[in-house]
């Protein structure tokens, strides 16, 4: 076993040993980022969240395994939590399972314990339970989180599994029947997870307050496309709903239009052929009920004002409602653009630039006009500038293999004829290297050139300007829809919440107080 | 009332549950459709493929210089492209050689499963 390892849970097991608080902490994720690439993760604001309500409460025994060599999330980690951290790997992950198993051993009736999971989250292996989890030395199940909740469970304290990556909805599944432990994930089952919810997730962390409600306060302030959920009946009751809605949400992409645009792939559309409506969704009473329900919510309560009784909106479904109903038509115009702009296009003249290394590029009208040659010529003048004021280039296994311009060189000549200067410590690819650059750039003027000619057609001009414009709608509507989502599910969840026989039912999240 | 008629024509409209998450994940090494959306990296000079975009899977794929102008005209719009994966993906970055790319009609309501990967063949890592 790794020194470090052994070393570290070493020192776990010794606090252990000595007073143990009434409240423990096992932080563990930050895998999977590239460390050549980013010095940030995107872990990093939850995580300072999350840091500054440990520091503010001064109530938590830590014990963290996160991340691995990113500048800013190390240096978090360093000022805002007491524990050492070692970065978070696959024997990490076993045995700090191992040492909080000997914690939870320990420990006295009515303790806590917290696990917060934070790191990139992929979908299940056949043979797992819950689901993968990226560390920095590749995926790992978190199947062992089970070993936890049995031992809790036996011991009667108090263990809470919050777990915020990708997927994590998968975790739900190691929920005992008897829910004996809180639950809570980012996302459903088979949904990518987003920072929003964590980081609103941490932000809603306070003394005092249980874990049922900082999950709804996460929940109505997050505003992107996850689908959080938490085992309480409540929780499991708006997940079934929102499955009903993810439903109608999702109808576009089954859409099989204009197969030349490729909007989706052959063996999409073979998928839905051989399926074809046999399989077909129909709306059955339950989701009847959900629309009523969520009718009926629109104007639930109402306030004494000094001179009326006013009805008051506990939630405004109507933003929701014509939302889906603006955005179905804003997708139906966009599909019709890009079908008028196919039928141009089919007509169109091609036109081919030659770049470096002999590769040749042909653009149809469309693609041509869609090029931001300022960019293009930004990135090359920016890479001259670079090789010009720069050391020798160091070329990259890329660069030496797909740019032929670097290997065949002759006479002090590169294959292009730019000259090659042999200095005392070899060839100097800087001249070549910024003629390679340059005739990028070339190329770019004369596409700029061409431009100019071709932007003289008003109808394709039109029908470009149309689809960003469809499009950007789109995208803002998209947002609106999942913010009104958010509250709708919220407004649902307290309703369920506040009901009679949801209140008697155990509630491990409740339970959980801060 | 004309909502629960649109939401039910919305459902009915649909071709069958079982095609929605279309797009999956990255397996292995091989030919496969990305969907996805190009983006210029600033500090870097270099362009990106974006996919997951958003989401805490979000991955950065590094375009070879050869393989920029073929992404010229796609920047910062929804493409899908064919591309072969030689190397496996790794850490949130991976290495690709683009063969085709063509425009992709958005459905930003879907977030991140707005993109994906589609395996075509499957081939061995180099």
């Amino acid at each position: 076993m790794n020194k470090k390892i052994i070393v570290f849970t070493t020192f776990s097991l010794l606090a252990n040993f000595n007073a143990i608080a009434a409240n423990q902490i096992l932080v563990l994720g930050g895998g999977g980022n590239s460390e050549k690439d980013v010095t940030k993760t995107i872990f990093d604001e939850s995580l300072q969240n999350l840091g500054n309500y440990l520091q503010s409460t001064k109530s938590w025994e830590e014990t963290i395994s996160f991340n691995h060599g990113h500048e800013k999330t190390e240096d978090i980690l360093s000022k805002s939590f007491t524990s050492p951290n070692m970065a978070f790997t696959k024997k990490s992950y076993n045995s700090q399972i191992d040492a909080y198993k000997l914690k939870i051993s320990n420990s006295a009736p009515g303790e806590q314990f917290l696990v917060y999971i934070d790191t990139h989250g992929a979908p299940p292996e056949a043979s797992d339970t819950s689901h993968q989890v990226a560390t920095n030395d590749g995926l790992t199940n978190i199947d062992r989180i089970k070993e936890l909740t049995e031992l809790a469970k036996s011991k009667n304290v108090k263990l809470a599994i919050v777990d915020l990556s990708c997927y994590s909805g998968n975790t739900q599944k190691l929920s005992e029947k008897d829910n004996s432990t809180c639950f809570i994930s980012s996302t459903s089952s088979n949904n990518y997870a987003y920072a929003d919810f964590a980081r609103n997730f941490t932000n809603n962390l306070a003394k005092g307050k249980n874990l049922e409600d900082v999950f709804t306060d996460a929940m109505a302030a997050t505003s992107s496309r996850g689908s959080p959920m938490i085992n309480t009946p409540a929780g499991k009751y708006v997940s079934e709903k929102e499955a009903l809605i993810e439903s109608s949400l999702l109808y576009n992409l089954n859409d099989p239009i204009s197969p030349s645009l490729n909007l989706l792939t052959n063996s999409m559309k073979e998928s839905i052929k051989k399926t074809g409506a046999c399989t077909q969704f129909s709306p059955d009473q339950e989701f009847l009920d959900l629309i009523n329900q969520a009718e009926n919510m629109s104007v639930k309560t109402s306030r004494f004002l000094i001179w009326e009784f006013k009805s008051q909106k506990t939630v405004d479904f109507s933003v929701l409602k014509k939302g889906l109903s603006d955005y179905a038509d804003f997708q139906n115009d966009l599909k019709n653009s890009y079908l008028e702009l196919e039928n141009l296009e089919n007509k169109s003249a091609k036109y081919t630039f030659n770049f470096p290394d002999k590769t040749n590029v042909t653009y149809t009208s469309n693609e041509l006009l869609n090029i931001d040659t300022v960019a293009f010529n930004k990135i090359y003048q920016q890479q001259i500038e670079d090789v010009k004021n720069g050391p020798e280039p160091k070329l990259t296994e890329a660069d030496i293999k797909y740019n032929e311009i670097f290997k065949k060189i002759k006479n002090n000549q590169d294959k292009t004829g730019v000259k090659i200067t042999i200095t005392e410590s070899g060839p100097s690819y800087k001249e070549s290297t910024i003629a390679f650059y340059r005739k990028f750039m070339d190329e770019y003027d004369k596409i700029k050139t061409k431009q100019d000619e071709i932007s003289k057609n008003t109808e394709l001009t039109r029908i470009l300007s149309d689809i960003k414009r469809k499009s950007d709608k789109a995208y803002e509507l998209s947002g609106t829809i999942a913010a009104e989502k958010s509250k709708f599910l919220t407004a649902l969840y307290k309703s369920t919440q506040s009901k009679q026989e949801v209140m008697a039912v155990k509630n491990p999240c409740r339970d959980f107080i801060l | 009332m004309k909502f629960l008629i649109l939401i039910i024509l919305i459902i009915i409209s649909s071709s069958s549950i079982a095609q929605v998450n279309q797009f999956g994940e990255f397996k292995s090494c091989g030919e496969y459709d990305v969907a996805g959306t190009f983006k210029i990296n600033e500090a870097e000079s270099r362009i990106e493929y974006i996919v997951f975009a958003g989401s805490k899977s979000e991955l950065r794929i590094k375009l070879k210089r050869n393989d920029e102008a073929k992404s010229a005209p796609y920047i910062n719009t929804p493409s899908l492209i064919r591309a072969i994966f030689v190397k496996p993906i790794d850490k949130q970055a991976g290495e690709f050689e683009i063969i085709s790319v063509k425009a992709r009609m958005p459905n930003p309501i879907l977030g991140a499963r707005d993109s994906g990967f589609v395996l075509i063949k499957n081939k061995k890592c180099l």
